[in-house]
């Protein structure tokens, strides 16, 4: 990818520990704007641990971590999240374009705009739901509900996309337009895509972090299914331009 | 119909003030406790309303007590009532906010020595004191006075809510994604708090301390049982508060029984109805 190498993420020596018990250990890297990085490893490995890091909705307990240039809470407004876990109710009454504008409210005083409302419009188009703006959030289904979250993280136009396995409750089929879509979405922005599964690995990954308490990173092309296999004992699957092709029997 | 006739002469009837009066103050508080009571309702914090509206009993005993014994006059029931109920729901905010405490343990101390206390103040305060109007509510409690507090608590309270309602529906939709955003959630949550405390003052002198509660969450649940939007619900709620106030003001009236059950009756009997409609007509739908 032809980029100027700005740096968007910076982290250095991060460590993070709940309590006693460390998360994550010296962890250092710099991701540069408009890359795609997927961020794979086992569950508890620490995946969404770095993402609230990035966040700036937990601090780190050792070493530095900036966000353009800035502490993370400072720059939230630059970040688009989708989160791992719904805390919300999903049957709570409101709208599904009154949930994306949610991504756009200002923090204390202020009412939506109508270029709010139009960024709303074109974030729901770019999920596919344009159709279903006026329905009830309640009354979609668990992926038309996570697209909808999507919508709701890319109504404030963000330059760096957070991902937390947004694709658990994700069919195969839709999971793989999924990811047409995060790949789409990572022309223009820098995008964190989290999987702990299979490891979505797509070609068009520009890195590959592999998150267990330290941080491993492999560059796209090294990401041989042996390695991962030894990590994961599972298939890899591999995502070229849009066609799924399982490489489980197959030599990277 | 005769009853209805004799329900608005007693309207009128400038003998019979404290009638208007509860009218009013029903109609007015209606438009809190159904902004407030969606909200709660959504946010799932009527055990919340509850602890604050219990542990203002402290606040009525303490300024009958004050005003009797010491002559502080201006220390008003309702006025010790919501000052009570503010601080109260301070500090189960502030705990659920900051200390690594259980919110339910907090809310259950609240709730029983907020009422033990009054109920200390009310035994040593001379002279007969009806303990039994401030815990089930007695509309002649309600004067000049109170009217003017409820009419402009109430105003001010539906102001906060259609100020801050994107950040207020925001919050309580997603607090984790709120505070992704930017928004002050703990400025906030202290702030829902805050109005849940003075609306459920607002209605004490009428329906009491012990069911004050349920007209702030049943009129809201009813709506919440057909609205598919938030305001949808705020707004239907406020109409079903006002229906319910002035129907158990004009029932129990004409049936010679205390107000503040009837319209707690009333309100319970709405939402069971709406709830076993809205489940037939969901079956009838997938029968078809
Ligand atoms: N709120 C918390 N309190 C204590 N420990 C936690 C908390 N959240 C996560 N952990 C622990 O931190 C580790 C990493 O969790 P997480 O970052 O969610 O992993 P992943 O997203 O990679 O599955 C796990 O061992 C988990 O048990
Ligand atoms: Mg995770």
């Amino acid at each position: 990818m032809a980029q100027k190498r700005f740096p968007v993420v910076t982290a250095r020596n991060l460590s993070f520990a709940y309590d006693t018990a460390a998360v994550l250990q010296g962890v250092n890297f710099t991701a540069y704007a408009g890359e795609m990085i997927a961020v794979i490893g086992p569950n508890g490995g620490g995946k969404s641990t770095l993402i609230k890091l990035i966040l700036g909705l937990i601090e780190p307990t050792q070493g530095s971590l900036h966000v353009l240039g800035k502490r993370p809470s400072v720059a939230r407004g630059e970040i688009g999240y989708v989160p791992q876990y719904t805390h919300f109710d999903t049957r709570f009454p409101i709208s599904v374009r009154e949930v994306v504008l949610t991504g756009c409210t200002r923090p204390v005083f202020g009412r939506h705009t109508k270029a709010d409302k139009a960024a709303a419009a074109g974030a729901l188009e770019r999920v596919g739901l344009s159709d279903r703006a006026l329905d009830s959030f309640a009354e979609l289904s668990g992926g038309q509900q996570q697209r909808v979250l999507i919508a709701r993280a890319l109504v404030s136009d963000p330059s760096i996309l957070l991902l937390d396995e947004p694709t658990a409750n994700v069919d195969a089929f839709m999971s793989d337009r999924f990811l047409e879509l995060v790949v789409n979405l990572a022309t223009d922005r820098t995008v964190f895509f989290v999987t702990h599964d299979t490891g979505y690995v797509s070609e068009e990954s520009d890195r590959v972090f592999c998150i267990n308490r330290s941080l491993v990173e492999h560059p796209v092309a090294a990401l041989r299914q042996d390695l991962v296999h030894a990590t994961y004992s599972q298939p890899v699957r591999k995502v070229l331009h849009n066609k799924h092709i399982d490489t489980t029997h197959m030599t990277l | 119909m005769n009853a209805l006739t004799a329900f608005f002469a007693a309207l009128n009837n400038p003998n019979v003030p404290f009638i208007r009066y509860a009218l009013f103050a029903g109609l007015m508080s209606s438009t809190a406790f159904g902004m407030v009571g969606g909200i709660v309702v959504v946010r799932r914090i009527s055990y919340v309303a509850g602890a604050i509206s219990h542990a203002a009993l402290a606040g009525l005993g303490a300024s009958l007590y004050f005003s009797e014994v010491h002559a502080v006059h201006w220390l008003t029931p309702m006025l010790g009532a919501g000052i009570v109920a503010v601080l109260c729901s301070w500090i189960i905010a502030l705990v659920t906010l900051y200390a690594a405490e259980r919110e339910d343990t907090i809310i259950g101390a609240i709730w029983a020595v907020g009422m033990a206390t009054g109920l200390i103040f009310i035994a040593k305060t001379p002279g007969y004191v009806d303990a039994m109007s401030y815990l089930f509510g007695n509309i002649l409690l309600v004067g000049r006075t109170e009217l003017r507090i409820i009419g402009m608590a109430s105003f001010v309270t539906a102001l906060t809510v259609i100020l801050f309602y994107p950040q207020i529906q925001s919050l309580c939709f997603d607090e984790t994604y709120a505070e992704t955003r930017g928004q002050p959630t703990a400025f906030f949550t202290l702030l829902l708090y805050t109005l849940s405390a003075v609306t459920v003052v607002l209605m004490v002198s009428t329906v009491g301390i012990v069911m004050v509660i349920a007209m702030l969450t049943l009129p809201a649940a009813t709506a919440g049982l057909v609205a598919r939007r938030l305001q949808t619900m705020m707004v239907l709620a406020i109409a079903l508060c006002a229906l319910a106030n002035t129907a158990g003001l004009a029932t129990s009236y004409y049936l010679n029984v205390p107000t503040g059950p009837t319209t707690i009756i009333l309100s319970g009997a709405l939402y069971l109805v709406t709830l076993v409609l809205r489940t037939a007509a969901k079956r009838l739908r997938r029968g078809m």
